[in-house]
């Protein structure tokens, strides 16, 4: 089973409640069978999006297009337009077939199409054995799988997930996520996928766009948005641990109108008072298994390192601290916009 | 609470409610000669058999039957849409409608019964069950109408909004999803407007005239002109009345608690 993807361009869109923007001007454009993360904290305007989108909402202002058609005026069925819910939004009165079938019935498909239609979709994604059940006799994992499948089912022009993973329990969340990917690289179809976890927006993404405040920060590839940061909040909502911004004398650098970022990976701490880089403290050490996070203070800020799984030290111990000046991206303090780096004396 | 505690007040409070309608009952099977009596002899079936006597309560029985099922659905098809417009679509004015409706409700039936009497006559509705449905209908819109509003507005909004994207008309999404899911609040709102129906004495001894119309109430009110000594034969006629709506509220009562919205969405 494969979905011809379709493009998606939105074009100014503004969106205001009762005079507060909840939306202000997002233009992003969805590449045929591109998957592509919005991102963003709670209350950025993320569900908005995808509410203005499905056609659940009008937007203020601002254009829609799907396939170079403006679809503005149109309602939800006539967009042909899917959506995963947050909380499955299951219709707890049907059964999964039923539930599965209902677009297509409400779309007046004859019946055996429909039949044909369910089981492959209940095949592809496993949930063959559960067609006559209810909702409610369903796991949680269940219930997320019969939600995109009532989607996939539709073989819809644009599929829109809305933090689809975010009622899973951890363990179940890393496989749906897995498996997300690989349907996604199946299918071939078009995927708009919000969400407020980062690391679920990296590994699904092509691409991620930053929303914060209603706004665009940045739109790129999940490596451009984690290398390449274009703001400050771009460069601190990715990443886990969450990149070093300081001010640069915290680093022995020449003080300017400028923020250092430096990602964890970026900075070595080597136990001990002597040795070449920068005097600092253990403040706190957190192993990960894989890896260590140690946590220093220097000069009244903390930085967070990523170090080998078998760094040990007490709080409070000497460590020196070594880093790249050119591994570093330079923030203006005011703007939070990206700034050159300062000319070494 | 615990169970020990809950029944302490359960037990009270049902003997409260049951042990008159007991006592009716056990009335009913009283033999008439024996009522002076602390307890009978014998249970007979006698007073049964003469309150049923003539056909007079069986036809109205089937009278309040016909009327109270036709006010529930009336009273259902006009608020459910309403309350669902209300609660989901954000219809302007929806708070206002709430509040008139509350306000019109408050009206004493006594002051409306004179002019909706002119009114019935003028429609040429007076004396027929159908001029008792309308008022009742539009009497218990108000109380219909809030306990929907307040089930739809406790249904999760995704569910709306998913049966629109899955290509449902507001209506579509309405009769297809939110209804079906709602049905223990309808059969809820249904069940209290049927017993109000059932047990409306004034309009129905105000407007119906004839007796092969009369209602339950205006059949039972009117019951002791007819016999000698009608005590025992009343309370059968009482016993007999109320078995239909205890058999409607006992059907009802399977939707209300069926608790169909477990699982439409997370927990």
């Amino acid at each position: 089973m494969s979905v011809a993807g379709s493009r998606l361009e939105l074009d100014s869109l503004t969106k205001s409640y009762d005079g507060v923007a909840a939306l202000r001007g997002v233009s992003l454009s969805v590449g045929e069978g591109e998957l592509v993360a919005v991102v963003g904290p709670s209350g950025c305007g993320k569900s908005t999006l995808l509410s203005l989108v499905a056609g659940l909402d009008a937007p203020t202002s601002g254009v829609i297009r799907i396939d170079g058609r403006v679809v503005n005026e149109l309602s939800p069925r006539e967009r042909d337009v899917a959506m995963v819910f947050q909380s499955y939004a299951l219709y707890p009165h049907m059964t999964v077939r039923k539930n599965l079938g209902f677009p297509l019935d409400v779309a007046g498909l004859p019946r055996r199409e429909i039949a044909g239609r369910v089981e492959e979709v209940a095949a592809l994604l496993g949930l063959a054995p559960l067609l006559e059940r209810r909702p409610a006799a369903l796991s949680g994992g269940e219930r997320q799988r019969v939600a995109l499948g009532r989607a996939l089912v539709r073989r819809p022009k644009v599929f829109l997930l809305d933090e689809p993973l975010s009622n899973l329990d951890a363990a179940l969340r890393l496989g749906v996520r897995a498996e997300l990917k690989k349907l996604h690289e199946r299918l071939g179809a078009t995927f708009v996928y919000v969400t407020h976890d980062q690391a679920e927006a990296m590994t699904l993404a092509d691409r991620i766009a930053v929303l914060r405040n209603g706004a665009l920060e940045q739109v790129g590839t999940p490596r451009e948005i984690y290398g390449d940061p274009a703001t400050a909040f771009v460069a601190r909502f990715m990443g886990t641990p969450p990149v070093n911004l300081v001010a640069p004398e915290v680093l022995g650098l020449p003080p300017g109108s400028a923020d250092i970022a430096l990602r964890p990976e970026d900075l070595r701490v080597v136990l001990g008072e002597a040795g070449p880089g920068l005097e600092a403290r253990v403040w706190l050490v957190e192993p990960m298994g894989s890896e260590t996070w140690v946590t220093v203070e220097r000069v009244g800020a903390r930085l967070v390192a990523r170090c080998d799984p078998g760094f040990d030290a007490p709080p409070g111990a000497p460590v020196r601290l070594a880093f790249d000046p050119q591994r570093g991206r330079w923030f203006d303090r005011e703007t939070g916009r990206r700034s050159p780096p300062p000319r070494s004396p | 609470m615990s169970p020990r505690a809950a029944w302490t007040v359960a037990v009270p409070y049902l003997a409260f409610f049951l042990l008159p309608l007991g006592w009716l009952a056990l009335t009913s099977f009283w033999p008439d000669a024996e009522l002076a009596r602390p307890l009978p002899s014998h249970l007979t079936l006698e007073n049964h058999a003469a309150a049923l006597a003539g056909g007079g309560l069986a036809r109205a029985v089937a009278n309040s039957l016909l009327v109270s099922g036709a006010t529930a659905a009336l009273a259902l098809a006009l608020a459910a849409p309403a309350a669902f417009a209300v609660a989901r679509l954000g219809v302007r004015g929806g708070r206002a409608l709430l509040a008139a409706a509350l306000a019109i409700s408050m009206f004493p039936p006594i002051a409306t019964a004179a002019p909706l009497y002119v009114a019935l006559r003028a429609v040429r509705l007076l004396d027929t069950l159908p001029g008792l449905v309308l008022p009742y209908a539009s009497f218990s819109l108000p109380l219909a109408l809030w306990l929907l509003t307040g089930t739809f507005r406790a249904l999760p909004a995704e569910l709306y909004r998913a049966a629109r994207v899955d290509g449902c008309t507001p209506l579509g999404a309405f009769r297809r999803v939110l209804l079906p899911v709602a049905a223990p609040g309808v059969a809820t709102a249904g069940l209290l407007v049927f017993v109000f129906a059932w047990n409306e004495l004034l309009y129905a001894v105000t407007f119906l005239t004839s007796p092969a119309r009369r209602t339950v109430p205006v059949a039972l009110a009117l019951f002791g002109g007819e016999f000698r000594d009608p005590f025992v034969v009343l309370a059968a006629a009482s016993t007999i009345a109320t078995i239909p709506v205890v058999a409607v509220a006992v059907l009802f009562q399977r939707r209300v608690v069926s608790g169909l919205t477990a699982g439409a969405v997370k927990g």
